[in-house]
């Protein structure tokens, strides 16, 4: 019988194998896809997350765990066609126009995907128009957005103003993240929150969800 | 233009900056992440051919933000402006870790692999600093033969130099140097590429890269060091 309490130290331990391996024996042993998401892998990113935030593992260990999860619900996916209850809620994310960083970016996108949200990744040098096509595209929750230079983060308004022109800014919650980017210029150009790491993402993409 | 096509072995890769590059701190990574990423390193040190360029100008500043290099005016900021004010001379280089540590990186990222991606972008950043250091020991050389000092490197997209006015710089050296081009937003191909300029002159000193004299309260670099 597949132990999930492995599957659960896999994820937190980042193993990829092994957590492949016992979700495939859980498949196999008919156990709902809802349990072995929602009661233990999401928890073992709840607890990676939690132990990044206490300064007790680092970011590529919280890859790691990102990466086993990754490999666990591509399994389950398919099992989960046409069922939305396990979607946290849709994301649509990229480095803003003039910046190729994509890095931090990316590891949000695995931490956000890891932790149940369907995310559409539009990769760096993104520019207003694309981003306000992909939302009203995927019809997204939250938009997030990156960027690692002083001279870039600037265009983090204008896709703001663009979303707005497009009138979507009450369809959409906006978060942005970068090295730059701090609360106050969160609040200055009109953004719903700021994370200044891929743990308080997820956290803040869940609290704006919620308050939706 | 002074052109140097270089080997990895030829450049000092600081294990220690990569380690913060992945957000160690002062910390290092557990054996297992460190196999990883020794094995990226040594595929870095297999297939990377970084090269670093640089030309020497006769310039000026023009006011508190702008600077004429060789008849071309470019918008440096007020910052940057700051630390060249007592410059003689100036040169501006580029440094890349070469269209072939890109491929690989474009591949892994291809791959789906985000944790080889992250390990191969933090080594590749890494890479470029070192061709940005190797590049500047060269032009300390030229410096003191002219018994100048040097500044620190300053580089687009930072201190308030916007990377648009990298098209600017760019056309002060022949076409594509060391293979960099620029796409539509004036960002550099290969991604792990650096340009910058650095003053020359008998009164320059070199100021550590210090947020005191910086009034941009949104740096990262600053926000690092607080």
């Amino acid at each position: 019988m597949a132990d999930l309490n492995v599957l659960y130290e896999s994820i937190v331990n980042g193993k990829l194998e092994s957590a492949v391996a016992i979700t495939k024996e859980a498949i196999a042993e008919g156990i709902s896809p809802q349990v072995i998401i929602n009661d233990y892998m999401i928890k073992g990113m709840e607890e990676m997350g939690q132990r990044f935030q206490e300064g007790r593992a680092y970011v590529p260990n919280l890859l790691m765990s990102a990466r086993a999860m990754k490999g666990s619900l591509d399994l389950l996916k398919p099992l989960l066609k046409g069922d939305t209850s396990n979607s946290m809620g849709k994301v649509i994310i990229g480095t803003v126009k003039g910046d190729l960083h994509d890095i931090g970016k990316n590891l949000v996108a695995s931490m956000l995907e890891g932790c149940g949200f369907e995310v559409i990744n539009l990769g760096v040098d993104v520019s207003s128009e694309k981003f306000v096509e992909a939302i009203i595209e995927h019809d997204a929750n939250i938009l997030c957005m990156s960027a690692l230079l002083t001279t870039t983060m600037v265009n983090m308004k204008e896709v703001i103003d663009a979303v707005e022109k497009a009138g979507l800014k009450d369809k959409v919650r906006i978060m942005i993240g970068g090295a730059p980017v701090n609360d106050k210029f969160s609040q200055q150009i009109g953004a719903d929150g700021f994370s200044d790491n891929a743990n308080s993402a997820v956290q803040l993409a869940k609290e704006l969800m919620a308050s939706n | 233009m002074t052109t140097f096509q270089l080997q990895l072995s030829d450049l000092e890769i600081n294990r220690e900056d990569i380690y913060l590059n992945l957000g160690y701190g002062g910390a290092e990574p557990d054996e297992h992440i460190n196999q990883l990423l020794e094995s990226v390193i040594d595929k870095a040190y297999q297939i990377c051919c970084p090269q670093v360029a640089y030309i020497l100008c006769d310039g000026k500043l023009l006011s508190q933000s702008y600077i004429e290099l060789n008849n071309i005016s470019m918008k440096i900021g007020s910052i940057i402006s700051g630390y060249l004010e007592q410059a003689d001379q100036y040169a501006v280089f580029v440094a890349t870790g070469g269209e072939e540590y890109d491929n690989y990186l474009q591949g892994i990222k291809l791959s789906g692999d985000i944790m080889t991606e992250f390990l191969a972008d933090a080594v590749g950043s890494e890479i470029a600093e070192a061709a940005v250091r190797y590049v500047n020991v060269k032009i300390e050389i030229e410096a003191l033969k002219m018994g100048y000092a040097i500044t620190k490197p300053y580089s687009p997209g930072y201190c308030g130099w916007n990377v648009r006015e990298q098209t600017q710089l760019f056309s002060l050296f022949p076409t594509q140097p060391c293979g960099i081009r620029l796409n539509d937003s004036c960002l550099m191909h290969p991604v792990k590429s650096v340009s910058g300029i650095v003053g020359m002159g008998s009164k320059v000193v070199e100021t550590p890269y210090g947020c005191d004299a910086c009034a941009m309260q949104t740096c990262y670099k600053r926000k690092h060091l607080a």
